[in-house]
């Protein structure tokens, strides 16, 4: 068997935001879905955060939750990944966008460098200096837990000691009916590692992984919301995975409670 | 404080999407690129957009663009120095 283990994780979402150690929620008197601010999320600067979309908001916002150290200048992290999974992907600029074509001055540049989702992949490789692999997923619901899966992969094939792995749903209305927040990330390593891990994948030989979770904390569990369509919520600490395919992921999924 | 020099601070907190900064954390002889705010080549594609935009003045040109963009005071003149006496600014 291959373990490779979760080392880390982070959610921002409707009802608040943390990791595995602490988690904080919004203040009742909050938006719907609350409006991201760096000065809550950290006390680490990022002058940048405020000019982001959505989307790759909910992402930087839940990787930092992970609480990766601080890259000096100049030091880079040739052998960590970076793998992204989102359904919406950028819906709510792409939206935007296409309406700013039809207005008076033209297209917005601002917006046209959000209209992929892979761009919170280039945002991500900024702030935390990642150079490894990196992969953007959109392949409908579930790809949050695909990207999970596909960053599992990356390890096995050796392509990364480590990998940033994060599912993210963000979009407003008129994009959606209905605003939209979630993101979770996850720090996966191949190890060895000195950190105590939250979950661990085991690999055995005919490709099923196993992935038992040491701890059922609440961002272990926001990992489920990606399983499924969006209205299914699940809260086991345990999942059984059947690669590789996203459908076959929903299909195999088995909750136990 | 010159009334286009905070008119300009506005537009350059909204269309760049300062949501961290208020108009009046803009120092206007600081420079917007590099030091200062800070701000990349997407953000200079915005601020073309937004001087055309809001004041009826094109830059075509990398160095007139690169002068402009020097500080908001530089752009204030630069606006007041080109812009058509019809296209008014307020």
């Amino acid at each position: 068997m291959i373990h490779i283990a979760i080392t880390a994780c982070g959610c921002v979402d409707d009802e608040g935001f943390g990791s595995a150690r602490v988690w904080t929620a919004w203040p009742q008197d909050a938006a719907t879905p609350p409006r991201l601010r760096w000065s809550t999320l950290s006390q680490r600067p990022f002058d940048r955060f405020g000019r982001l979309d959505l989307l790759c908001k909910a992402a930087v916002a839940a990787a930092e939750m992970l609480e990766l150290p601080v890259p000096e200048p100049g030091e880079s992290r040739p052998d960590t990944a970076l793998v992204l999974g989102t359904d919406l992907g950028c819906i709510d600029v792409d939206l935007r966008f296409c309406r700013s074509m039809a207005e008076e001055g033209g297209a917005s540049p601002k917006l046209f460098s959000y209209t992929l989702p892979s761009t919170a992949l280039g945002e991500l490789a900024i702030r935390h200096q990642v150079t490894g692999p990196n992969l953007c997923l959109s392949a409908g619901p579930g790809s949050g837990l695909l990207a999970l899966w596909e960053g599992a992969k990356l390890l096995l094939a050796g392509e990364a000691r480590c990998c940033i792995a994060i599912g993210a749903e963000a979009a407003a209305p008129p994009a959606v009916p209905e605003p939209i927040l979630r993101a979770c990330a996850f720090l996966l390593d191949r190890g060895p590692t000195d950190r105590e891990p939250l979950a661990t994948l085991s690999f055995a030989r005919d490709d099923e992984a196993l992935c038992r979770a040491t701890r059922p904390d609440r961002p272990l569990r926001c990992l489920f919301r990606f399983a499924t369509r969006r209205d299914g919520i699940h809260t086991s600490p345990a999942l059984y995975l059947k690669a590789p395919r996203t459908l076959v992921c929903r299909e195999a999924l088995v909750v136990a409670r | 404080m010159d009334a286009l020099v905070d008119t300009l601070r506005k537009q350059i907190v909204e269309a760049l999407s300062l949501e961290e900064s208020t108009p009046e954390d803009i120092d206007p002889t600081a420079p917007l690129f590099g030091a200062g705010l800070g701000l990349d080549s997407i953000d200079a594609l915005e601020l073309v957009v937004m001087v055309e935009k809001n004041h009826g003045i094109r830059i075509v040109e990398l160095e007139v663009g690169r002068r402009a963009f020097a500080s908001v005071n530089a752009l204030a003149d630069f606006i007041r120095t080109n812009q058509k006496p019809c296209a008014d600014s307020e």
